[in-house]
């Protein structure tokens, strides 16, 4: 099995031929056999350039927001991770859903480093690398998909699933995702259960690990380790820059707005703290903020640290439900009623 | 429809790799290019902002002649005509020497070997160089007599394999962010890092001789002149080296004990070292150390300067210097010179050295340069002693400056071409790692301007020369420059389309390019070791100008600003220019932070913004040089280093007055 | 502890109710620490919670926040969204390294002088007892 996969490569030649889409986002080849980039295709020819092994280096979702064509119809080839960013995106206005056809990957992990020209494909617990099957080594892995909860793209309009002997198995999660699948003549699989106990096992595994040990510190040693990771910050804007979540036109945190300290590098711990209750109680953990900064500060550990903890308080889960809003901006009916000051 | 085009940034020398993102034909804005293996998905705020200046409406768009006070816009055919016209005119009249030309460390490579060429083939004259005389001249002279290569020996990925890293005169967060990454990763996985000050290398010999902890096998099988060293090493004692630096002695044994000791000692430095009148000398006692503990030719050590621009290694490569023509192949060697001729189809090519930028604007004034041109350079705000270039440029019967900005070298201009930019043209940057990348075109040049090399062909043309210069394609320039340069011969546009490039040497088609230099044995044969000896700066404090003045940069701002300063985000973090004084100066100057201050040096004076902390140390005021309305240069001392003809950019005596309110 | 500890407190006031609830204490001459420094603002829906955060980066000790009680704010809602800010804030706090009881949200009514006096001397205790903001010392 290799780097490219027949099936959503069909997928893809079926909606563009059908005209259910103007173009498809995709991450695909680029200059040779290991660079990998994300492609806007039309042509039939780029269709082959689609590649599906586990690495994902940017969000999707965030390259939708800044740069698309407003009036087209987009389709988009995405883990779960974009298909959840899309999903919030759309909450907060920024996409209609409508003119999105989302085809999902199942997913399990993508790495966090690419070892130059080596197919990787991560599966639940196990790992092909160029072919030969292995016990997946979690350490690999980017360190936010380790805490994943979320390998099935319910969101998407299809959700493909690519097993071990390279057979595809897709099905279609809403109407659209029909019309997706019969533009391209794919039998739509009716009750398929992908079984995600392993992949539930070991984020909550992840999580009481690498939360679990920053609860365990003393309030002032968890303090000191935040400070110290914020203060290696280059203010490069990377972390804002490949947020899904991130939008803002007139961004809080630019000199203009007189908030951060201009002429400081490491700009002041405002900066992050900034970013973290702006979007923290949504944080999609899709950790693209971690994986474009240079100075392997751990973002993605911080916010989605936070969510998990707003999200048990506010039992909000992000990425699901369109019309569930998000929990800091939106009050719900239940909270007329409650006369206190906490929500408990 | 949106495409994601690779290229490489236009700032610094790392040499990262982006993609920018094209929208209907429009540069719409940057992302990162995660294969690529010095950015590796990653970027610094300059890098994120790279495209902004693009579309600034400053951008020259039409050919300029002046006409009195003020620019007439004309056609290209005129403006090439007039340029061509008056070119040759001087050249007949006052011969070749009479010219000057500036190349430019951010053009291509190609366009680089073009103007020089075209110096050298066209004009008849060596007077050829560019800004890598301010910056890293004493680099590629010391380099070269103690290794025999005066490039960065090892590569950027392999600085997280050292276990120690001596980083002196290097900023190395603001400047090369990237880089720092890798030191950063290097720490994190264990390493030490030495913070150092030029001045306090040959105490860390000292010490490391004195203490047996030389690497003796290295020295006796793969240097020479150890002995020469080791005498002036010898007569040293510590507690003098201690009052020159102001470092303790306890701290330059612990820095030579961690270095010696270390599996991979790795040195990495840029203008605390270089930008001095003893820049050569310092860059010497660099390979000194590194070659007295055997810390050269493999991963994690090596001697490492950062070359500033994207691609100032490319300009020297490819032999934008009056001494060499490309390859570092001397002007002076008789075959060199036949060879190159031939190919270049001319009878013969000038054979003494040319004049470097501070001569050049010496020369200016005395009247024997009377013509110059400049490609994509300002040095309005880069050279030293601004009010000695300007009127030397001024004294010029003739400018051309050929730049994508109306920078303020421009003003002073009798024709201004409007060149295209990075984004806007194919062709290959060299980054300071040995790195020949290819950078890839986005969208079709501005309003009327052209790529450099364009205009240089038209130029070649029109004065006659044409046959040395009918290029169709960029591919075909650098077809023909890897036939002289030896060290890009097996280099090809084919085997660049890969992230990452190639590294030179690269003198064979199968030849996979060089991370490491001089692993079995250096490129001269032996290292050579030179005996250094302190010397003086040639400006001290005095009464009348008790502080040292020393210059350096800033995250956001890029040198001369004539891109970052019309780039809203990048411009908007510092946008104003300053001078950092010790708390202590300040207090018994009675100036707060942020009070209008004068600064003055024997060369001028300028109205600044004081910034009172203690990032300096007492008796020593940092500017950054970027701003022309506050510009350091006014300020710095010409004086220049005897053999690498760099100016001491780093050094002058100053003084700071406070403005009334 | 350190005894001598005056903590600096912030307090954000909405117009209408909380902050008419100290002035009402302040002309019924009922004492309360003077450690808090009041900053009305129109609806406690109007705090900005990264200004919280500023202010917490800037050293200060602990910062109140005063509304009107459920199903009394002038604009209706206000103070649900300045509930649900709190709660927020509170969380991040605690993730970050600072404690959670820093940060209190209290309904104080215009009515309800004694309440704000007695709101004030409690948060002011605790305050003390918690300590110095350790950014303080950990450089802000």
């Amino acid at each position: 099995m290799g780097k490219y996969n027949e099936v959503i490569r069909n997928i893809v030649r079926g909606m563009l031929r059908a005209g259910l889409v103007d173009e498809v986002l995709a991450f695909a080849r680029g200059l040779t056999e290991s660079d990998i980039i994300p492609l806007f295709i039309t042509d039939q020819q780029d269709v082959d350039r689609i590649v599906t092994i586990s690495y994902y280096p940017s969000s999707l979702a965030k390259l939708i927001a800044e740069y698309r064509d407003k009036d087209k119809k987009i389709g988009m080839v995405v883990r779960s991770c974009d298909a959840r960013a899309m999903v919030e995106l759309a909450k907060r206005q920024q996409l209609n859903l409508e003119n999105f056809y989302l085809v999902g990957i199942e997913c399990y992990g993508v790495v966090k480093n690419r070892d130059k020209g080596h197919e990787i494909y991560i599966f639940s617990k196990e790992m092909k690398i160029d072919g030969e099957l292995k016990p997946l080594d979690e350490g690999i892995l980017s360190p936010n998909c380790r805490r994943c909860e979320y390998p099935i793209p319910t969101m998407a309009d299809v959700s493909c699933r690519i097993e071990q002997s390279g057979e595809t198995l897709v099905t279609a999660n809403t109407e659209k995702g029909r019309k997706i699948l019969s533009a391209a003549n794919i039998p739509i699989e009716e009750g398929r259960q992908s079984d995600v106990t392993a992949m539930k096992e070991r984020a909550a595994r992840w999580q009481d690990r690498e939360f679990g040990e920053l609860r365990e510190m003393e309030s002032k040693e968890r303090l000191s380790y935040w400070l110290s990771q914020f203060d290696k910050c280059i203010k490069c804007y990377g972390c804002r820059n490949a947020c899904p979540l991130c939008y803002c036109e007139d961004c809080y945190l630019g000199p203009e707005r007189l908030l951060i300290q201009r002429e400081e590098i490491p700009p002041q711990r405002l900066f992050h703290i900034t970013r973290l209750v702006h979007v923290g109680d949504s944080c999609l953990n899709c950790g693209q903020c971690e994986a474009t900064c240079p100075m392997e500060i751990p973002i993605s550990k911080l916010y989605h640290m936070l969510y998990k903890e707003l999200s048990g308080i506010f039992q909000y889960e992000s990425g699901l439900d369109i019309d569930t809003l998000p929990p800091v901006s939106a009050i719900t009916d239940e909270d007329l009623v409650k006369p206190g000051v906490d929500l408990d | 429809m949106t495409k994601f085009v690779p290229t490489i940034c236009p700032y610094c020398g790392a040499g990262c790799g982006m993609l920018l993102v094209v929208k209907d034909g429009t540069v719409v804005g940057t992302r990162p290019w995660p294969e690529q293996p010095i950015s590796q998905g990653k970027l610094c705020i300059k890098g994120w902002q790279a495209h902004e200046f693009i579309y600034h409406e400053d951008r020259l768009k039409k050919p300029l002649i002046k006409e009195g006070d003020s620019f007439k816009e004309v056609s290209w055919e005129r403006a090439i005509k007039f340029v061509a016209q008056r070119l040759g005119e001087i050249r007949d009249k006052s011969g070749p020497d009479s010219l000057a030309f500036l190349s430019s460390a951010r053009c291509t490579n190609e366009e680089n070997y073009l103007l020089q060429k075209f110096a050298r083939a066209v004009i008849g004259t060596n007077n050829v160089d560019h800004c890598a005389r301010l910056c890293h001249a004493s680099t590629v002279a010391g380099l070269v007599a103690a290794f025999g290569s005066g490039a960065m020996t090892n590569s950027i990925s392999d600085i997280e394999e050292a276990d120690c890293i001596f980083i002196i005169g290097s900023d190395t967060m603001s400047q090369h962010p990237l880089i720092a990454r890798m030191v950063m990763i290097a720490k994190e996985k264990g390493a030490k890092i030495i913070l150092a000050d030029p001045r306090r290398v040959n105490g860390m010999m000292k010490y490391i001789l004195d203490n047996g902890l030389e690497n003796k096998a290295f020295i006796s099988e793969r240097t020479e002149d150890f002995e020469k060293l080791k005498e002036v090493l010898h007569s040293l004692s510590l507690d003098e080296v201690e009052k020159i630096t102001g470092v303790a002695k306890g701290e330059i044994e612990k820095a030579a004990l961690l270095y010696a000791q270390a599996k991979e000692g790795c040195i990495i430095y840029a203008m605390g070292i270089t930008q001095h009148t003893t820049g050569t000398d310092n860059v010497l006692s660099m390979a000194n150390l590194a070659m007295l503990t055997g810390n050269i030719g493999r991963p994690g050590t090596g001697v490492n300067p950062l070359r500033g621009q994207n691609n100032v290694q490319g300009a020297c490569d490819l032999g934008a210097l009056p001494n060499v023509l490309p390859g570092y192949q001397a002007v002076t060697d008789d075959d060199i010179r036949m060879v190159i001729a031939k190919v270049w189809g001319v009878a013969e090519l000038p054979s003494h050295v040319g004049l470097t930028v501070v001569e050049m604007m010496n020369a200016a004034l005395e009247g024997k340069v009377k013509a110059m041109y400049i490609m994509g350079e300002n040095p309005m705000v880069s050279d030293p002693d601004i009010s000695h270039v300007e009127e030397g440029l001024n004294n010029l019967d003739f400018l051309v400056v050929q730049d994508i900005f109306p920078t303020e070298t421009a003003r002073l201009a009798d024709v201004v071409l409007p060149a295209a930019s990075w984004a806007e043209k194919e062709g290959t940057f060299t980054g300071t790692d040995r790195r020949v990348q290819l950078i890839r075109k986005a969208v079709e040049p501005l309003w009327e301007s052209r790529p450099d090399w364009e205009i240089i062909c038209e130029l070649a043309k029109e004065m006659k020369a044409g046959e040395g210069f009918s290029f169709s394609s960029v591919n075909q320039i650098f077809e023909e420059m890897r036939k002289v340069t030896p060290q890009y011969a097996g280099i090809s546009f084919t085997r660049l389309g890969q992230p990452g490039g190639l590294q030179w040497p690269c003198p064979k088609e199968d030849y996979p390019g060089t991370p490491i230099l001089h692993g079995k044995v250096f490129t001269r044969g032996r290292g050579k070791f030179h005996p250094i000896i302190y010397r003086k700066p040639a400006e001290s404090p005095t009464d009348e100008f008790p502080f040292i003045l020393t210059t350096g940069r800033v995250m956001s701002q890029w040198h001369t600003r004539s891109m970052t300063g019309r780039s809203p985000a990048l411009n908007a973090e510092f946008p104003e220019g300053f001078v950092e004084i010790n708390p202590e100066d300040a207090r018994k100057l009675g100036v707060s932070d942020a009070d209008s201050v004068e600064v003055s040096s024997r060369r001028g004076k300028i109205q600044t913004k004081a910034r009172v902390t203690d990032k300096v140390a007492p008796g020593v005021i940092f500017m950054p040089f970027h701003f022309a309305e506050q510009a350091a240069n006014r300020l710095t001392n010409p004086a220049l280093d005897p053999i690498a003809k760099i100016p001491e950019l780093k050094v002058c005596a100053a003084a700071v007055r406070p403005l009334m309110k | 502890m350190n005894n001598d500890f005056e903590p600096k407190l912030l307090g954000f006031l909405c117009n209408w109710c909380s902050y008419a609830g100290a002035d009402l204490a302040g002309v019924s001459r009922f004492q309360y620490p003077p450690n808090i420094r009041v900053i009305r603002v129109m609806c406690s829906a109007r705090v900005d919670p990264v200004y919280v955060m500023k202010a917490f980066l800037s050293g200060v000790d602990g910062v109140l926040i005063g509304g009107c009680h459920p199903g009394e704010c002038h604009y209706v809602k206000g103070n649900y969204y300045a509930r649900r800010r709190a709660v927020m804030l509170r969380k991040l706090l605690e993730v970050i390294g600072l404690e959670p009881e820093r940060l209190k949200l209290e309904w104080v009514s215009a009515s309800e002088g004694t309440i704000f006096a007695e709101v004030v001397k409690d948060f002011t205790q605790t305050i003390k007892s918690l300590g110095p903001n350790p950014l303080k010392s950990e450089g802000i």
